[in-house]
C-alpha cells in the first residue's frame, strides 16, 4: 500500500469554498489524499463534510477553490470522475420501485468498467434478495446495495459519507467488512467520512479533522493518536495555571488541577511545565480517536 | 441512453397507462355506443362527425397526458429525492435530461400520429369524404387540429418548466393544463379592448402559445441543466 502513496494525490482539493448565503460551509479547504490510502474525515454536524464531499462528486457548485479526483477537475470533467469513482451517500436514494436486480441491471449500463462476476461476489457476501423490491428492504440491506453498487464498477477511488449511520452493529459490522476487504483486495484511496470514531480508527490511515468548514488536524492516524496526549498536572498550593505549553489543543482549569491535551507532545513539554510552573503531580494520559476529536472541537470553540 | 430510456418509461408508467386510457378511451366509447344502438348511423353521413368527435376528445383528453408527463418529467424524481441518486451516477446532465425529452416528445407524438392517422386515414375510408380537410362544420378538424396543435405544445412547455423549476409533479402537471387557458383568457382579455376578429383571436392564440411553449421547454431544459442537484445546504437538512 505504501508504494503509491507518495505519488500524485488521488483526491485533491484546493481552497474549497462552500457559502450558503452568509454562512461559510467550508472554507478554503486544502486536501490532499495520496492514492491508495484511506482517508478518515471527521467533525461534528454542520462542519462540512458533507458539503465538501458533494462538492467532490459534483453535485453542489463551489463557490471558489478546485477540487481533482484522480486528475480530473470535478467541475469540468464530472461524468468521467464518476466512472472511476464509488459513492456511498448517508442517505440511499435508490428508486424505491425498482427490485435489486433492476437496479443492479441499471448501472451495469452505465459503468464502463461494471465487473459481473465482482457483482456476483458483493451480492453473496451481502445476502441480498435481488428479487425485492428497494422499498422492501431493511435500511442495512439498502446501505449494502449501496456500497455493492459503488463497488462493482471497480472504482479506484470510494467516497463513503457516513453510511454507516442508523445502522445496528451487525450491519455494520458486515458493511465494514466489505469495505475492509475491498481495501486489503485493490488499492483503492477510500475517503471515509463517520460519527463512528471506532470504524475510522480502524479503517483509516489518515485523519482529517473539520470544524466550521476549516481543517483542523490532518496527519497519520498513528500520529495523531501517538502525538496527542491528555496531561493531568497538580500544582503546589498558591501556583495557579498561566501559559499553556505549544501544541495546547484544549485545556480546563479547576483551582490547582490542570488538564491540558497537546498535540505533539513530547518530553520537552514536561520540562517546560515544570520549568514554569510549581507542579506537584503530572499524569500523561493516552486518548482516544474520540477524545482527540472532542478536544479539538472543544478547543476550538473555547477560543472562538 | 437506453438504460436512462428505461428508467424513464419505468418512472412514466402510470402517466403513460393514463395516456392509453385517454388516447383510445373515446375510441372505446364510440365503439361500445355503436355496437349498442346496433351502428344505426354506420352507413350515412354521421359517420364522419362520430370519427372527428372522437379524435378532438382523445387530443383533448391527450392534453392530460402531455402536461402529466412534462410535470413528471424532472420533478417527479426531485419529490422522492431519486434525483440524486442519479446524480451521482456517470450519465451527464444532458443525456438524463435528453432521455427525458426522447421519452415525453415521443410519446406526445404518439398520441398526435394515431390520431391523425385516424383522421386523415380511417374518416375518408369509412365515409363517402374523399380527405377530412374536406369536412366543413362546427369543430372542423381544420381548425381545431392546430388549436389543439398549439395548445399542446403550451402545456407541455409550461408543465416542462415548471417540472424543472420545483418539487411538484401534481403541481407542474396543473400548470400544465391551466396554460393554454390563461392564454385564451389573455387574449380575451386583448379582444374585449381592442375587438379584434376571430380569426385573429384564433391566429394570436396559435402564434402566442406555440412561441411561450417552445420558450418555457427552451428555458427548462437550460435551468436543468444548469442547475446542480440538490442545491441545498447539507446542514440544514
Amino acid at each position: 500500500m505504501t508504494s503509491t502513496r507518495t505519488c500524485r494525490p488521488a483526491i485533491e482539493t484546493i481552497e474549497l469554498t462552500k457559502r450558503f448565503g452568509d454562512k461559510i460551509a467550508v472554507d478554503n479547504l486544502t486536501l490532499r489524499i495520496p492514492s491508495g490510502t484511506t482517508f478518515g474525515f471527521i467533525g461534528p454536524n454542520g462542519a462540512g463534510k458533507t458539503t465538501t464531499i458533494k462538492m467532490l462528486m459534483g453535485m453542489l457548485r463551489m463557490t471558489a477553490g478546485g477540487a481533482r479526483i484522480l486528475g480530473i477537475d470535478v467541475t469540468a470533467d464530472t461524468a468521467a470522475m464518476k466512472q472511476r469513482v464509488g459513492y456511498v451517500p448517508e442517505l440511499h436514494y435508490i428508486y424505491r420501485w425498482m427490485r435489486v436486480h433492476e437496479v443492479i441491471g441499471f448501472c451495469r449500463r452505465l459503468y464502463e468498467t461494471w465487473n459481473d462476476r465482482r457483482c456476483a461476489e458483493l451480492l453473496d457476501l451481502f445476502e441480498l434478495d435481488t428479487g425485492k423490491q428497494v422499498r422492501q428492504l431493511s435500511k442495512g440491506m439498502v446501505a449494502k446495495l449501496s456500497l455493492l453498487l459503488a463497488l462493482a464498477h471497480e472504482p479506484e477511488v470510494l467516497i463513503l459519507d457516513e453510511p454507516t449511520s442508523g445502522l445496528d452493529p451487525l450491519i455494520r459490522e458486515e458493511f465494514l467488512d466489505g469495505v475492509l476487504r475491498t481495501i486489503c483486495e485493490r488499492e483503492h484511496t477510500v475517503l471515509f467520512s463517520s460519527h463512528t470514531l471506532s470504524d475510522v480508527q480502524r479503517l483509516a490511515d489518515t485523519i482529517g479533522i473539520i470544524y466550521e468548514g476549516r481543517l483542523l488536524a490532518h496527519c497519520p492516524t498513528d500520529e495523531l493518536l501517538t502525538g496527542t496526549k491528555r496531561l493531568r498536572i497538580v500544582l503546589h498550593d498558591g501556583c495557579s495555571p498561566g501559559e499553556p505549553p505549544d501544541g495546547t489543543i484544549w485545556q480546563s482549569r479547576q483551582r490547582r488541577e490542570w488538564l491540558l491535551t497537546v498535540r505533539g507532545f513530547t518530553p520537552a513539554t514536561l520540562e517546560y511545565l515544570h520549568n514554569r510552573y510549581a507542579v506537584e503531580n503530572v499524569d500523561v494520559l493516552d486518548l482516544g480517536l474520540e477524545d482527540v476529536f472532542k478536544d479539538f472541537v472543544k478547543g476550538r470553540r473555547a477560543s472562538a | 441512453m437506453t438504460a436512462l430510456l428505461w428508467k424513464d418509461y419505468r418512472v412514466n408508467r402510470l402517466v403513460l397507462g393514463l395516456g392509453i386510457v385517454l388516447l383510445l378511451g373515446p375510441f372505446l366509447i364510440f365503439f361500445t355506443h355503436n355496437l349498442y344502438t346496433g351502428w344505426r348511423f354506420g352507413e350515412t353521413h354521421w359517420w364522419p362527425h362520430w370519427w372527428i368527435f372522437t379524435c378532438i376528445a382523445s387530443l383533448g383528453g391527450s392534453l392530460i397526458t402531455i402536461a402529466a408527463l412534462g410535470g413528471n418529467a424532472i420533478a417527479g424524481e426531485r419529490i422522492d429525492r431519486s434525483a440524486e441518486f442519479l446524480a451521482y451516477l456517470p450519465p451527464s446532465r444532458l443525456a438524463v435530461i435528453t432521455s427525458k425529452i426522447i421519452l415525453t416528445v415521443g410519446a406526445g407524438l404518439l398520441i398526435w400520429i394515431v390520431n391523425l392517422a385516424v383522421l386523415y386515414g380511417v374518416v375518408p375510408l369509412a365515409s363517402a369524404l374523399p380527405n377530412v380537410a374536406f369536412y366543413a362544420g362546427d369543430g372542423d378538424p381544420m381548425t381545431m387540429i392546430p388549436l389543439f396543435a398549439a395548445a399542446t405544445v403550451m402545456t407541455f412547455g409550461a408543465a416542462w418548466l415548471s417540472s424543472a423549476l420545483m418539487s411538484s409533479p401534481g403541481v407542474a402537471t396543473g400548470i400544465g393544463i391551466v396554460a393554454p387557458w390563461v392564454v385564451a383568457l389573455a387574449l380575451g382579455l386583448v379582444d374585449y379592448l381592442f375587438y379584434l376578429t376571430d380569426a385573429a383571436v384564433v391566429s394570436w392564440f396559435k402564434i402566442t402559445s406555440v412561441t411561450l411553449g417552445l420558450l418555457c421547454f427552451v428555458v427548462g431544459t437550460v435551468y436543468y441543466l444548469r442547475r446542480v442537484e440538490p442545491e441545498t445546504p447539507t446542514f440544514h437538512r
